[in-house]
């Protein structure tokens, strides 16, 4: 037998013999967290003998322990809308908002009704490996380390610390400018005697660097007590909320590409539902995909229905071990998409069901019966959801519901029930046909992704082409371009440069928030397609005067654009898309980018760049982002 | 390859004192709160009144006193972990969160090789000296912090209801704790339990919020225990007092 752990950052093995298992059972979950809990659950009402440990006292996860309770987006549909039913209704607590502790209980009742094994305070040392198969795990009481065996281990650890002591391939951080994860911290108060929730987000961190999150954490907790004012202080989550984690290597992988060309794998997992956010502000650095979507379409709050694959939570070569929760085979984009709490009840109810059949019948996860899986699921109603399949603009989370009822769309009863509630929710088809008209509005999102998309690309230029010549309207002739430049044609250069020229800081209205304003979207199209010639035009934006100009002293942060009050957003935007845009000339003309590296030295480093983005202390999130770009383009512009 | 000096088991302000009275200290706690000993227990609002002699127990209580902490013989201690870590972060104290010892090994040069798990997996902390600021005698009492425009009526219900109770104002108007006992159990059922009974008995109070751990007596034989204490600033030079006099 083989006890495989990860210490001092490397994968260790070491043979053990005689080892005496504590416990055994069938499935072993590890991680009572959103997934966890109801992995378990669900595995044990399948007919399986479940143990479930939890490293703290208290189970439930960020829904309980980090005090999120209530939801952003998810799929409806599966065992935890009963918890929510009771949960939301008439508790021994302050009612007006779920309470997490009510949902904790819930949670306790649910894994005494269906036998689940519980065992708090126990934190996994190492996996234990026979024949190549895990077959348990090596835990940490507070006083002593003790085996449980397992047919089958399911690691809902959220960040993946079981696949961790794997040799699978892992990744972890964000391309671009190599931030980490972002994370939250809740709290909450009392407030003309109701108890209100507050979303502290907080920065990023690299959680799985001792120093850096003790830090991180502490001075988050810190800056809570700005929070005193707004009411009478109750507490802040027992658990930091980080977003994201590791990624791994499995059978198979969900990517960004995957969802936004709404591919659909052969064996469904479970369907989450959520939009595509970064929770950053770092666009300029992003991957070109994403910045299609999400910049240049302008489509950062669409909604997408998301198909996972079974093979995403089955690390590549390791039986005996699945994921259920964030950490999943895919890229870190997918990973901002499938972690809504709702999702991870649903991933892990249906996790918990396949690992169930796979420890009963003694066959390997991914040999599961997939109608026999599909079955159960379906009758839990946890893998299809209550929804239709595609995209949307939900916009039930939306903080100016009134002023997107006034927009051009139209509401459909038909799609009310998608997340719940009565909202506006309408779906975002992106067929060229049907959407080409919406080149002439203010909301052309929808229209130029579509032109993305489209298979016969060279129709649709030579269509945007005359379309953008015979323009009545600078609006369409700027529209027409800006979806011209995305399927890389040059012809788009004059009326991109003209935008720039004009410092154009006209925005779109497609979202609910975080819409881009045109000179951003051009800078970023420049920087794909601009010659040398366009050089003088961008390091024009990087001067000393160009901070006097008014559009970056108009704006006051604001909702559909950017609601982050200590950032200057449209100058943010601006420098950020601008050092990118010139790199990315530098690179593909080959030019000298010690030159380029001069120009950035000379703007950012006597912080007078930075301080007319933010006035933000360091350690607050808009005074790191910022400092981590500069750091990054200084880096990259290096050698 | 850095060498502590001491590492201390339990973050608290006692740990904190200790820590700030010189020498090179790092503090193990489990959880992702630093005060472990007032604001998760939430054990006290009852404000008895310390003035610090030390140069840090100033500035650690003048964070307190910015941020209202104290006031009418009460003290709000749901606000003091928010300011603990304003200290802990200006002063630069070396916290570990999320941190278990797993186990330790003296090695020829008398230093001690700490085995430790955190968000790192295993990992290894060195120091000459350990010590333990966590209790260590049952932990069997829980708070529930609730409202209520009744406390008269609520009162007699609860103390009827619930095992070894006392109701103390919290802080706020209307908000009070209650502290009862419960043994042998684990947190989740214990909250479980809890709800059935405030529902079973019909009180008009509504819950707040349990904390999410149990916490025990007073336990003198250990100076850096912060249950020790009814101040956190008492408690804090209690542990510088350890450090600098030589007592621990």
């Amino acid at each position: 037998m083989i006890l495989s752990t990860l210490e001092n950052g490397k994968v260790t093995k070491t043979e053990v013999t005689g080892a005496i298992f504590d416990h055994s059972c069938q499935v072993l979950v590890i991680g009572a967290g959103s997934a966890g809990v109801y992995a378990a659950d669900s595995a044990a009402r399948t007919g399986a003998d479940v143990i479930l440990c939890e490293i703290g006292e208290n189970i439930g996860g960020m829904h309980v322990c980090g005090n999120v309770t209530g939801y952003y987006y998810g799929m409806r549909g599966g065992s935890f809308e009963e918890d929510d039913k009771i949960s939301r209704g008439d508790t021994v607590f302050h009612s007006n908002m779920a309470h997490w502790e009510q949902r904790q209980i819930r949670l306790t009742e649910r894994l005494q009704k269906s036998g689940v094994r519980l065992l708090c305070r126990h934190s996994p040392v190492g996996l234990l490996f026979e024949d190549g198969r895990v077959i348990g795990v090596s835990l940490f009481d507070g006083d002593r380390l003790l085996n449980v065996r397992a047919s089958i281990t399911v690691d809902a650890t959220s960040d993946g610390h079981l696949i961790r002591m794997t040799d699978v391939n892992k990744e972890f951080g964000r391309p671009g400018e190599g931030s980490f994860a972002p994370f939250t911290v809740r709290a909450q108060y009392v407030k003309n005697g109701k108890l209100c929730s507050c979303n502290t987000d907080s920065g990023f961190m690299d959680h799985y660097c001792e120093e850096d999150f003790s830090r991180n954490t502490i001075l988050a907790h810190a800056n809570i007590s700005s929070l005193f004012k707004h009411g009478e202080f109750v507490n802040l989550a027992l658990n930091t909320g980080v977003r994201e984690g590791l990624t791994f290597e499995g059978e198979e992988r969900l990517s960004y590409e995957d969802i936004l060309l709404g591919k659909r794998p052969e064996k469904i997992l479970f369907w989450a539902y959520s939009d595509l956010d970064r929770h950053g502000s770092e666009h300029a650095t992003e991957q070109e995909l994403f910045q299609n979507w999400y910049v240049i379409s302008n489509l950062s709050t669409v909604v997408a229905t998301i198909p996972v694959p079974m093979g995403c939570v089955v690390p590549k070569g390791i039986k005996g071990l699945v994921t259920a929760g964030r950490c999943l085979s895919c890229d870190t984009y997918t990973q901002s998409a499938v972690r809504m709490n709702r999702d991870m009840f649903r991933m892990g109810e249906c996790v918990g069901i396949a690992a169930a059949l796979s420890a009963l019948k003694g066959i390997d996860f991914s040999d599961v019966d997939y109608g026999e899986f599909y079955a159960i699921a379906s009758e839990r109603g946890c893998i299809e959801g209550k929804a239709e399949k595609g995209f949307y603009f939900d916009n039930s989370y939306s903080a100016y519901l009134k002023k997107m009822q006034s927009l051009h769309r139209t509401p459909d009863p038909k799609y009310s029930n998608l997340s719940g509630g009565n909202f506006i929710c309408e779906p975002a088809v992106f067929d060229l046909e049907k959407s080409f008209s919406l080149l002439e509005t203010d909301a052309p999102g929808v229209a130029i992704w579509s032109c993305c998309i489209a298979t016969d690309r060279e129709a649709v230029k030579e269509r945007l082409y005359e379309a953008m010549n015979e323009a009545k309207t600078d609006l369409y002739r700027f529209n027409c371009a800006i979806a011209l430049g995305l399927l890389n044609d040059t012809r788009a250069l004059p009326p991109l440069r003209e935008i720039i020229k004009n410092r154009d800081c006209f925005f779109f209205t497609d979202n609910r928030r975080t819409n881009q304003f045109r000179s951003a979207v051009a800078v970023c199209l420049l920087g794909r397609l601009g010659t040398e010639a366009d050089l003088p035009l961008l390091y024009e934006i990087l001067s000393d005067g160009e901070f006097d100009r008014p559009m970056y002293h108009t704006l006051k942060a604001n909702y559909l654009y950017h609601n982050d009050p200590d950032r200057n957003f449209v100058y943010y935007a601006m420098i950020t898309h601008t050092c990118m845009a010139l790199f990315n000339i530098y690179k593909r003309l080959g030019l000298p980018m010690t030159e380029l590296n001069q120009r950035f030295r000379d703007l950012f480093e006597d912080g007078k760049a930075l301080k007319r983005v933010t006035n933000a202390k360091k350690g607050m999130p808009a005074h790191e982002e910022t400092r981590a770009f500069t750091e990054y383009v200084l880096k990259i512009t290096q050698s | 390859m850095k060498i502590y000096d001491t590492m201390i088991i339990g973050s608290g302000y006692a740990s904190a004192g200790y820590a700030a009275a010189g020498g090179n200290t790092v503090i193990c706690e489990e959880h992702q709160i630093c005060d472990n000993g007032f604001y998760l227990p939430m054990r006290s609002f009852r404000y008895s009144p310390y003035s610090p002699k030390t140069e840090a127990g100033v500035r650690l209580k003048a964070i307190f006193d910015d941020l209202s902490l104290f006031e009418n013989g009460m003290q709000n201690t749901n606000g003091f972990e928010s300011a603990f870590c304003k200290y802990l972060t200006k002063a630069a104290t070396d916290v570990l969160l999320k941190c278990r010892v797993i186990g330790y090994k003296t090695r020829q040069d008398d230093i001690i090789d700490v085995t430790v798990l955190t968000n790192e997996g295993l990992s290894h902390v060195f120091t000459k000296k350990i010590l333990n600021s966590t209790a260590s005698a049952p932990q069997d009492r829980i708070t529930v912090l609730f409202t209520t425009d009744d406390i008269e009526s609520d009162k007699p219900l609860l103390f009827s209801s619930f095992e070894d109770a006392s109701v103390e104002p919290a802080f706020y108007a209307g908000r009070y704790a209650l502290h009862t006992k419960y043994g042998g159990i684990d947190e989740n059922t214990v909250k479980l339990l809890i709800c059935r009974r405030w529902a079973e008995i019909g009180v008009k109070a509504k819950i707040l919020y349990i904390s999410p751990v149990f916490y025990g007596d007073i336990e003198p034989s250990n100076p850096l225990c912060d249950l020790n204490y009814e101040d956190p600033i008492q408690a804090f030079e209690a542990g510088y007092f350890c450090k600098k006099e030589g007592k621990i």
